[in-house]
């Protein structure tokens, strides 16, 4: 069992997130970053859906009622174990009955993963147990929480050093798809597009993602037709929305790119201005 | 039920998603279409998600797309084939309670004025409608419906509001709907529904789907409990 002494700026449960209800408005939500979840999981022989804590900016302070192993991936950090113990990221690492665990402020990167050794046990709504506003009851986790945890392993080789592609901390590159309405786009609208860099917003969270500067669009509406993480939309007043993980399901703005799957981990891992780049990629080519 | 061809169109839009779309028009028949297609692709195909909008379905994939050209053609003889394939929507039709009155039909005053009718004219409208069920979008549980009386059509609100309650009935342009969770919103409110549109936790609780038909009707305040469906 886990005990929330301080919930921090956003802390929430997510697994692989919520698939099969996209008819029901019901939005995907699951980790911001696939990746680096999935790595934070695969280091303590998790399986690749199984619930953690999804943390970003400022991380919770938990105590631990049970030992077990946790393992940190995805931003930078440094948390320390009883205000004196760092906790190395991409390893796993033995936490004692009474543990208090200080995940701390982001150095580098957006979202870090925190697994627990078997998973941390929720009542699952629509076959997911990731938080999501409307959806399950809380949209984050609050002081004085209990988080029940699942049965793990007993024991992981420790000290064994993992390396981590950090790429998707610093890549400024987003890889993106022609979406449905790029061909309305024009010239010059597609040279700015693919030539200038782009600033992340500070109203930027799970739903989407606002970026900088904006672009002269006399694009229509469109009828209010599917979207999925990582659209990007074009309003009428020129600004861009890349949609993340807790999109709606549908909107009516022009869908002018994609990201790729792997983009949308990058595109998670931006924090509020931070710099970056368009880089079309062809989805018909094989070599994709 | 039309069995009029359209021109249909396939787009991939990543790894693992594709789109088919019809002309970008709201219209029963091209509903029809697309509830038709969606129920054989559910019966002859594999995905994980299928969901539509007023022109476009779009299919989730549990793998990656390795070559989306015969896949392409696969959808399109699906597509050719589908009216040998034996298809009767079983259409439903919805009688939504709503209550007309303060202090839930907050924005009903000030249509009235500005479209120059009485509230008892904009209730009468709105509740002798038969709208259709277009698909769920934008909210869980959220109905677009076709359908709305062009005398109450009426812009939304400049500023919209940070929260409004599930269940209230609003108007927005040339639409109306139940916003069936708490959200933010700039529709005009002119009513609130006890019957609850969306529930996470009963997923199996029969709902309205797209394709059937919704009327609404006037309640009192004073039966509000009588009509909720929790």
């Amino acid at each position: 069992m886990i005990e929330v002494l301080n919930p921090g700026i956003y802390t929430s449960i997510q697994d692989i997130g919520r698939l099969g209800f996209y008819s029901n408005g019901v939005p995907k939500s699951g980790y911001m970053d696939h990746q680096s979840a999935q790595m934070a999981n695969l280091l303590l022989n998790n399986p690749p859906n199984t619930p953690l804590l999804e943390c970003t900016s400022l991380g919770p302070i938990l105590k631990f009622h049970k030992p077990t192993f946790i393992c940190f991936s995805g931003a930078l950090i440094s948390p320390l174990v009883n205000n004196r113990t760092e906790v190395p990221i991409n390893n796993p690492f033995k936490i004692k009955s009474g543990d208090v665990l200080s995940v701390g402020y982001n150095i580098i990167g957006n979202y870090s993963y925190l697994a627990i050794s078997g998973g941390i046990n929720t009542e699952p709504f629509l076959k997911s147990r990731s938080m999501s506003r409307n959806i399950t009851p809380d949209f984050r986790i609050k002081k004085n929480q209990f988080l029940l945890l699942n049965e793990g392993k007993h024991s992981y080789p420790q000290g064994v050093k993992v390396k981590v592609d950090c790429q998707i901390l610093t890549n400024e590159f987003i890889e993106v798809y022609a979406g449905q309405e790029f061909k309305q786009l024009h010239k010059h609208q597609l040279q700015l597009l693919f030539n200038r860099e782009f600033k992340v917003l500070n109203s930027s969270n799970r739903i989407a993602y606002l970026i900088e500067p904006k672009i002269k669009n006399d694009l229509k509406p469109i009828l209010s037709n599917p979207v999925l993480p990582g659209t990007v939309q074009l309003t009428p007043s020129g600004k861009l929305i890349v949609l993340m993980r807790d999109c709606q399901t549908s909107g009516g703005y022009p869908r002018i790119l994609q990201l790729t799957d792997e983009a949308i981990n990058v595109m998670a891992q931006k924090t509020p201005n931070s710099k970056i780049k368009f880089k079309l990629k062809d989805i018909s080519d094989p070599t994709n | 039920m039309s069995k009029k061809k359209f021109r249909i169109s396939f787009f991939q839009v990543n790894q693992n998603a594709i789109t088919v779309n019809w002309e970008e028009k709201i219209s029963h028949d091209i509903l029809m279409d697309i509830l038709r297609f969606k129920h054989i692709l559910k019966e002859k195909t594999e995905f994980i998600d299928i969901s539509h909008g007023f022109s476009s379905i779009l299919i989730q994939f549990a793998n990656p797309i390795l070559d989306f050209d015969p896949l392409r053609q696969k959808f399109e003889s699906l597509y050719d084939e589908r009216n040998l394939v034996r298809f009767k929507l079983k259409s439903k039709n919805w009688k939504i309670p709503v209550c007309y009155q303060i202090p839930y039909a907050t924005d009903l005053e000030i249509m009235a004025k500005q479209l120059n009718l009485s509230p008892q004219k904009i209730i009468q409208y709105h509740s002798k409608a038969k709208y259709t069920v277009y698909f769920i979008g934008f909210l869980p549980g959220f109905f677009y419906l076709g359908g709305l009386n062009p005398k109450l059509y009426f812009p939304r609100r400049k500023n919209p509001r940070k929260l409004v309650s599930a269940g209230s009935i609003g108007i927005g342009g040339n639409q109306t709907g139940v916003y069936s969770v708490n959200s933010p919103g700039g529709w005009n409110i002119i009513g609130y529904t006890p019957y609850r549109l969306f529930d996470p936790s009963h997923n199996k609780k029969k709902l309205p789907q797209p394709g059937d038909t919704i009327e609404f009707f006037q309640i009192d305040k004073l039966e509000l409990k009588k009509y909720s469906n929790d």
